[in-house]
């Protein structure tokens, strides 16, 4: 293979001949595909989107969950106990959250909450594993006029 | 902007709700859907995520103070939407979510729903090299067209924050494809 040197550093380095003529071209090449879209969706997918299939969805969506209490007492009492220990801050809430099933606990029961929010928001302490009220959770998040705010830009990742 | 008051107040009110959602929804579902699906990368999961994003603007229109505009504040509940439904699939596998993302762009070859040629597909394995903030705010940039004043109000983060994310993005990929594409 011929090559290039490199005459600015070490004349040990080289390059594939050519190489820089075609560095423009592939910059030009990947700044093409970056603005063209590789994704698409199932034929008809777009059409297929309508409101209905959510309000319909909410207006069905049960305000009280029942917990199956014999499949999470034990969840419940592991998570009790590391909230005595943690003394429950917010900060120390969401960890807790973050290390017990809890977050499967809300999820399978269809409550939209993020790990902060409960953090945040909710004294979890207080909860009853017996009947968790999606509608507890939000009037807890109402409760500080600030929540609703915060609610969107506590996302840990932009840390 | 008082067009915009108006829609949000038929929005509220439970007479002209339904109807004025439908209108939501026919306007945004495709951007928002492609959004999410730069973010999350199969077609399957965007999907879920749309569904999430509308179902919580459905119920917390009512808690929208009007202090942005509507669509900035479409954009950061789906946006946060895709990030926590990238965090709970990788915490269910055990891995980081950019790990996960990692995974994802690696298999895109074998995606039904993804026809980008070879350089399409190393872009897409740079960008989700990038962590979380540089990956968003490269993609809304660069990908999405958005102005930093937008991206700004979406992703609550100031301008100056947002051009060095996005410089560093670049530089990042560049060097990666420079990398993976020499010899």
């Amino acid at each position: 293979m011929s090559t290039t040197q490199n005459n600015r550093s070490s004349e040990a380095f080289r390059v594939p001949d050519g190489y820089f003529e075609t560095v423009n071209t592939r910059v030009l090449g990947m700044t093409a595909a970056a603005h063209k879209n590789p994704f698409f969706t199932p034929k008809g997918y777009f059409a297929t989107i309508k409101a209905g299939n959510w309000t319909k969805k909410i207006k069905k969506q049960p305000s009280v969950i029942r917990l199956n209490i014999l499949r999470y007492s034990a969840i419940a009492a592991v998570f009790f106990a590391v909230i005595l220990l943690t003394n429950s801050p917010a900060s120390s809430q969401l960890d807790t959250i973050e290390d017990s099933e809890i977050l499967g606990l809300v999820e399978a029961n269809w409550i939209n909450a993020y790990e902060f929010e409960l953090a945040e928001n909710i004294n979890i302490s207080d909860w009853s594993f017996e009947v968790v009220s999606e509608n507890t959770i939000y009037e807890h998040l109402l409760s500080n006029p600030n929540t609703m705010d915060e609610y969107y830009l506590l996302d840990e990742s932009f840390n | 902007m008082s067009d915009e008051l108006a829609f949000i107040e038929s929005l509220r009110n439970p007479k002209t709700q339904d109807q004025a959602f439908s209108v939501l929804v026919e306007q945004n579902k495709e951007r928002l859907y492609w959004h999410i699906r730069k973010i999350v990368l199969d077609h399957y999961d965007s999907d879920d995520v749309l569904q999430n994003t509308f179902l919580k603007i459905y119920k917390n229109i009512g808690k929208f103070k009007g202090e942005s505009r509507l669509f900035t504040w479409m954009y950061r509940i789906a946006t946060n939407e895709s990030l926590t439904f990238l965090k709970q699939k990788s915490r269910k596998l055990g891995v980081q979510s950019n790990e996960y993302i990692h995974d994802k762009a690696q298999n895109l070859r074998s995606d039904p729903y993804f026809d980008g040629d070879e350089i399409a597909l190393e872009l897409q394995k740079a960008i989700a090299s990038l962590p979380d903030k540089q990956r968003l705010v490269f993609q809304m940039k660069y990908q999405e067209s958005m102005k930093y004043k937008d991206i700004s109000a979406i992703l609550g983060t100031s301008i100056g924050a947002l051009k060095t994310s996005y410089h560093h993005a670049v530089k990042k990929i560049k060097e990666k494809l420079t990398t993976d594409q020499t010899f």
